[in-house]
């Protein structure tokens, strides 16, 4: 019975005539069933905090694994590219295959489908990761797009793809030491890749910034086309003289950018594993050799540039030397009195020797570091091997340092060095990487006087005219350069059957643009009856070289007045 | 009239909720259509990558050569020559072919067609 009361809120309105209401239900029930709602919503409150105390607790043990294996495998790469925008290494997604042994049903299935699918695998192994209890094992990584599909078709729960970035090179072999190669985890292993790994890709990739972001392609001062040149003429010259090695570097005298880099034999950075094969190694940065009779253009240029020797003098190179027990002669000596052009030309080691004695031992010691030929000359690549130098720098050690015996660096040093030599006497520091004008200007360090590079460019250009290089001249590039051919030692003595030749060269020689230096390790007689030495063998190959890359290069021919007339036709 | 009132606010809170419902389901909508326009653009780029290498496997210099020289029967090339790079001003002007005023009917040396260098 309810009594007519004042209003309690603004949704009960006064009624005129209290009405007798009549309530089916009396106000316990009302209250009981107030209290069974009350519990039904406290009971759904109740599940719902404990699902949340359950997701809290359990663990992210799956999950975790799974993203931190899609980010170390979806770390991309920067392009490679030459210096004319040719792509010589690039990322290619492919698909690798994982498991996770918690989820998987039936490990004999499993492994069945897979051991069908991917033959390679190895089935205990295999089976023994999808039996471990483990949440995240790696199956088979970088499959191709066809077995992918095929293990996606056999429906099995548990295995699934990431996508990986594999890192593919495709000029194969021929820039393989510059460009270097990555292991699995695409992780700089050799060459510039390893060189961007370390100067800020690393650093990059541990700050978590490069997974699968496309990256500024990294630009390198190598020419596909002449590093093609290079390395396809040094692998006609092993095959036509039967080397067992050879080496060539192409250097831009006026920069110092490397535009080839070649040594062979090489390897294909596609293929990993023969990147571990000793004999595989970057002979032009990593090997030290005693270069042998191109070394009379250092002691040449010091001689000419420290003024104790003129271009007119003569010396006497009738009788061999002897010096602490041994005798210093010539090959195929002309015994007579020659001119310092002449002892260039013929190559002759008693003249060079006495060349040497006139300018002192200690002025060959402080040329030589000036050229940077006595310490380890730094490249972007990380293989650079320190020079070999006599334990006593004695009378003896100079005379047979100043013909190239007694001292062992690298081709690219040598290089160098040349380059220098040649360009005017700025000495540059040698890159893989475009260098611009300005840091050129910053970088270049005077060794020589202009007046004594130019009198080497004329000795240079003298030898291919008339001495041992007539096989590297190249009619229309007016090629310059020396041959060497040094005796390889054995046990401690020389051996006189196996030489390590050389030639040295710039082009166009009235102002050089590029040195070019091959190294042929042990050639044989073409045929028999000839010789070996490096005019006949190392030299046609760079004139092979400068005649097919020049015009690549953007090296005008020039023939003097009087050539042959040039046909055209309209 | 608080019956009406209360009848308005429930048709209110439900079409309130409807508007919202609708709103969200189309943001969701558009958040799908992004997602796969970014996945369509990302498999785009791959395939770019991807044919930007296969041209460059066909393009490298030394499967050219290859083919020029399993191939040179028929195609007949030859190393260039140094003589054949010229600069264009090497190059002697074309010669002029000038018609005689007049028309050509004289004969002898003065009728044949002249050439001016």
């Amino acid at each position: 019975m309810t009594i007519t009361s004042e209003p309690a809120s603004f949704l009960q309105v006064r009624r005129a005539q209290p009405r007798v209401s009549r309530s089916s239900v009396s106000s316990s029930a009302v209250k009981s069933r107030v209290y069974v709602a009350m519990l039904a919503f406290a009971c759904v409150y109740v599940a719902i905090a404990g699902r949340l105390v359950m997701l809290a607790q359990m663990e992210e043990e799956p999950s975790r694994a799974w993203i931190s294996a899609q980010d170390s495998v979806a770390a991309s790469r920067p392009d490679l590219l030459d210096r004319n925008g040719e792509i010589l290494a690039t990322d290619i997604k492919t698909a690798s295959l994982y498991a996770e042994p918690r989820k998987i049903i039936d490990v004999d299935e499993a492994v069945e489908g897979l051991i069908r699918i991917v033959p390679d695998l190895d089935r205990s192994l295999v089976r023994r990761r999808l039996e471990s209890g483990a949440g995240f094992v790696w199956l088979k990584r970088e499959m191709t797009p066809q077995q992918a599909d095929r293990v996606h078709n056999l429906g099995l729960p548990g295995v699934g793809f990431l996508s990986e970035n594999q890192r593919f090179y495709p000029g194969g072999p021929t820039a393989g030491h510059i460009v270097g190669s990555v292991n699995v985890d695409n992780q700089g292993l050799a060459g510039i890749e390893k060189y961007i790994d370390d100067a800020w890709l690393s650093d990059l990739r541990s700050l978590g910034f490069t997974a699968d972001r496309t990256m500024e392609p990294v630009r390198l001062s190598v020419d596909l086309r002449v590093q093609h040149v290079v390395r396809d003429e040094l692998a006609k010259a092993m095959e036509r003289y039967r080397a067992i090695a050879a080496a060539g570097i192409v250097l831009d005298a006026k920069t110092g950018e490397v535009v080839a880099m070649s040594s062979l034999p090489d390897y294909d950075p596609n293929n990993r594993s023969q990147a571990l094969e000793k004999d595989r190694l970057n002979r032009a940065t990593g090997g030290v050799f005693e270069m042998g009779s191109v070394f009379k253009t250092f002691t040449t240029a010091m001689a000419l540039d420290s003024g104790a020797v003129s271009i007119n003098d003569s010396f006497d190179a009738t009788r061999p030397i002897r010096a602490g027990g041994r005798t210093i002669s010539d090959f195929h000596g002309k015994h007579r009195i020659l001119s310092v052009p002449e002892i260039f030309i013929y190559s002759s080691n008693i003249g060079t020797a006495k060349m040497m004695l006139a300018t002192g031992i200690a002025r060959q010691q402080d040329f030589l570091k000036r050229l940077h030929l006595t310490d380890r000359l730094q490249t972007e690549l990380p293989e650079n091997a320190a020079p070999l130098l006599p334990q006593k720098w004695n009378e003896l050690a100079a005379m047979t340092i100043s013909f190239g015996h007694g001292i062992s660096v690298t081709p690219m040093q040598t290089a160098v060095a040349t380059a220098a030599l040649v360009n005017g006497g700025t000495l540059l520091p040698p890159t893989f990487l475009p260098r611009s004008q300005e840091e050129v200007q910053s970088l270049g360090k005077q060794v020589i006087s202009p007046e004594t590079s130019r009198m080497m460019r004329y000795l240079f250009r003298l030898n291919v005219l008339s001495g041992s290089g007539r096989r590297a001249d190249v009619p229309g590039y007016t090629v310059g350069g020396k041959t060497g051919t040094a005796e390889k030692i054995e046990n401690g003595r020389y051996v006189s059957n196996k030489r390590r030749n050389s030639f040295l060269s710039a082009f166009p020689m009235d102002d050089p643009r590029y040195v070019v230096l091959v190294v042929l390790d042990e050639p044989k007689p073409e045929k028999e009856g000839i010789g070996a030495t490096a005019g006949l063998n190392a030299a046609p190959v760079v004139g092979s070289i400068v005649r097919r890359s020049a015009p690549m290069l953007g090296v005008m021919p020039r023939f003097g007045k009087g050539d042959e007339p040039i046909e055209i036709s309209y | 009239m608080v019956r009406t009132l209360n009848i308005l606010f429930i048709l209110a809170v439900v079409i309130g909720a409807a508007t919202v419902y609708d709103m969200k389901l189309a943001a969701t909508k558009s958040a799908e259509k992004v997602a796969e326009l970014k996945r369509q653009i990302e498999e785009e780029r791959d395939a770019i990558r991807h044919l930007k290498a296969e041209w460059s496997l066909l393009n490298q210099p030394d499967r050219l050569q290859s083919l020029v020289e399993r191939y040179n029967d028929y195609l007949l090339l030859e190393p260039l020559d140094v003589k054949q790079i010229v600069t264009p001003e090497e190059l002697p002007a074309r010669p002029v072919m000038l018609e005689p005023i007049g028309g050509s009917q004289m004969g002898g040396y003065a009728g044949s067609p002249s050439v001016v260098q």
